[in-house]
């Protein structure tokens, strides 16, 4: 094993096994996947007495099967690095061997599960383009002394300087991100779906007793049940915030990024700085008001992935964005100075008010035609949809700096989205023939995690400007 | 618009019928149901609302196969630069969009029934962030773009 520290220049090490711990891991996946069999055995059994010994029995035998198990598949999974790749060979049967080559590995990532944890050990998810959250190749148990050997070995060394830029969030910081999660209103409809279970199992008890029937009487049972709805989809955003984020950090090791973060899961990823094309700014409803955002990256090849996977800051002071951004992302990093966004002329108004609020309006006047109780959502919705439109009016905004890109757009949760200029994947300008009567016009933009951000309804001399400013350069035409 | 180099490259005619058959993707289950409740409502409704039925789905399925290809086909445009990719096109909303050539990861050419019969092919333009088509080019055209894209997108891109 010490050879190939005294040969750092050549990328080998010898095929090797897992820590013991992944045997455990292995058997408790068993365990796992047979519970539910083992369940319907038991269940089937009782019915024809006898349940103690079935129960002891059954226990006994699966035991005895997922350890054996457990242990042949630990005995069959090897990695090795030779000939300039990772090999890892898996499966007992039929063995598998996945091979990477370590030109196309961007980064050897860290989660430590609970089993992890109490052996002390890390799973390794090795990082390519193309691969989603999990790895290519994934270690489930390697310990700490291996991993660090493996990295050495991928020319992928931890990192080693001690005072390097850091962001943690804090314990209080924490308790923010949950009170102000933005999942709050994607979580509403599930809340509402589950109601709408509840009224049928109500439904079925009683014929008309559902839900729907009482409530309109009840208008307090109506906004108890409401507050009851919000409580719950918050208390569940809550949790799932804290779960995400507990223990976040980031720190900078030079041209990579490392972010920790996870509370049962504890994960660590790695991401190179040249990948970051441009961050996404979040302003959420519960955020804004307080001055506090929060700060996605944008890069190739994880645009698939979690939100919560690529978080750089999950709470952030805006006033602040410019300075974290540039000790962390300095492509990115602005002057700190207030942004000077152009924006939609004051005849945009109603392009961005109209559309949706006609619509809004002959919606609930088809409903209230329908179903006259629906009344009260005439002037509601509609007031609702011109207050969206004037706050999508609000928001629009495009600035470019000598190497930046803005673009500002969103009602109740304002976004704003910093692009590397040089780095975009295209640019559009768009006008219909509405707009090119009225002088306006649309911009957008697609950043390599194929996000991609829209102003519209510009002055048609800025959007120009703004077009003719982000082409690579000119030459003359060649084919066409 | 005013830009001072709009893409000069046009589609071949023949695109128009191609637009036109993919507006066939829509246009037929349309008449079907419109004409089949037409006729549903002849006894129940005045007699001018099947008529008026009728008469609209009628307007809209010439407007889907004569009109809006004929105009697609009159907007498009295209032109490829060392530098940049150019494509201008839309019926109601005209887009121009420019992709930089070292952003292309892959170029495609495709075929399908309708365009093998019309003698066309398309070109897909593959980026970190998403794709672009140009619809109906004539297959030596279409080649000939493709390896001309392919060739300029070898620079190195930091992806």
């Amino acid at each position: 094993m010490s050879d190939e520290r005294e040969q750092p220049a050549a990328p080998t090490l010898a095929a090797r096994r897992l820590h013991p711990a992944g045997a455990v891991l292995s058997a408790l996946d068993d365990v796992r996947n047979a519970l539910f069999s083992v369940v319907v055995l038991i269940v089937l059994g009782s019915q024809s007495g006898n349940l103690g010994t079935i129960l002891v029995l059954l226990g006994v035998v699966g035991a005895a099967i997922a350890v054996a198990t457990g242990y042949l598949r630990w005995r069959a999974e090897t990695y090795e690095i030779a000939d300039a790749a990772i090999r890892h060979r898996h499966g007992v049967i039929s063995p598998d061997e996945t091979v990477v080559p370590l030109a196309r590995v961007h980064s050897i990532d860290v989660a430590q599960g609970p089993i992890q944890r109490i052996f002390g050990v890390d799973e390794l998810h090795v990082q390519t383009a193309g691969g989603g959250e999990k790895g290519e190749i994934v270690l489930r148990a390697v310990s700490p002394a291996e991993t660090a050997r493996l990295r050495a070995a991928a020319g992928l060394p931890e990192a080693t300087a001690t005072d390097l830029p850091e962001w943690r969030l804090s314990p209080r910081g924490l308790i923010l991100v949950g009170l102000t999660a933005p999942q709050l209103g994607m979580l509403l409809p599930l809340v509402g779906g589950a109601f709408a279970v509840g009224n049928d199992l109500l439904g079925q008890q009683g014929a008309r007793d559902t839900l729907a029937d009482r409530l309109p009487t009840e208008t307090g049972a109506i906004l108890l049940l409401i507050a009851a709805a919000v409580l719950a989809a918050w208390l569940l955003s809550f949790l799932g915030s804290l779960v995400a984020f507990a223990g976040f950090s980031v720190t900078r090791d030079g041209d990579h990024l490392r972010i920790h973060r996870g509370f049962l899961q504890r994960r660590a990823t790695s991401v190179p700085l040249r990948r970051v094309h441009a961050v996404s700014v979040a302003e959420g409803p519960f955020r804004r008001p307080f001055g506090l955002c929060s700060v996605r990256l944008e890069t190739a090849g994880h645009g698939s992935e979690a939100a919560a996977a690529r978080t750089l800051f999950p709470l952030l002071p805006i006033a602040g964005l410019d300075a974290q951004l540039a000790s962390f992302v300095p492509a990115l990093a602005g002057t700190g100075a207030p942004p000077a966004f152009t924006r939609p002329p004051r005849r945009a108004i109603r392009r961005y008010l109209l559309p949706g609020t006609i619509t809004v309006l002959l919606l609930a006047i088809a409903a209230t035609v329908a179903w006259a109780v629906a009344w009260p959502a005439i002037p509601v919705l509609t007031a609702l949809a011109a207050l969206d439109g004037l706050a999508r009016y609000r928001s629009a905004g495009s600035q470019l700096d000598s190497s930046r890109l803005l673009l500002r757009r969103g009602s109740i949760t304002r976004r704003t989205l910093i692009a590397r200029r040089t780095r975009l994947q295209d640019h559009s300008f768009a006008q219909s023939t509405f707009q090119n009567q009225a002088d306006l016009a649309d911009i957008s933009i697609t950043v390599a995690s194929g996000t991609s951000s829209k102003v519209a309804h510009l002055e048609a001399t800025d959007a120009t400007t703004l077009f003719e400013r982000l082409r690579p350069g000119r030459s003359s035409p060649s084919l066409g | 618009m005013t830009h001072d180099s709009e893409p000069t490259g046009r589609l071949p005619s023949q695109a128009r019928l191609l637009f036109a058959g993919r507006s066939l993707g829509w246009a037929v289950p349309l008449v079907l149901v419109a004409f089949t409740g037409a006729s549903a409502l002849e006894t129940e409704a005045p007699g001018w609302v099947p008529t008026a039925i009728r008469v609209a789905t009628v307007l809209i399925v010439l407007a889907g196969l004569v009109l809006e290809p004929q105009r697609r086909w009159r907007n498009w445009r295209y032109e490829l630069r060392d530098e940049e990719i150019d494509l201008r096109r839309g019926v109601l909303v005209v887009t121009r969009t420019l992709i930089p050539t070292i952003r292309v990861q892959h170029v495609d050419t495709q075929r399908t029934w309708l365009s093998d019969q019309l003698g066309l092919r398309s070109v897909v333009i593959h980026t970190a962030g998403g794709s672009h088509r140009i619809p109906a080019l004539r297959p030596d055209e279409a080649t000939l773009i493709r390896d001309r894209i392919a060739q300029l997108a070898q620079r190195p891109d930091d992806v």
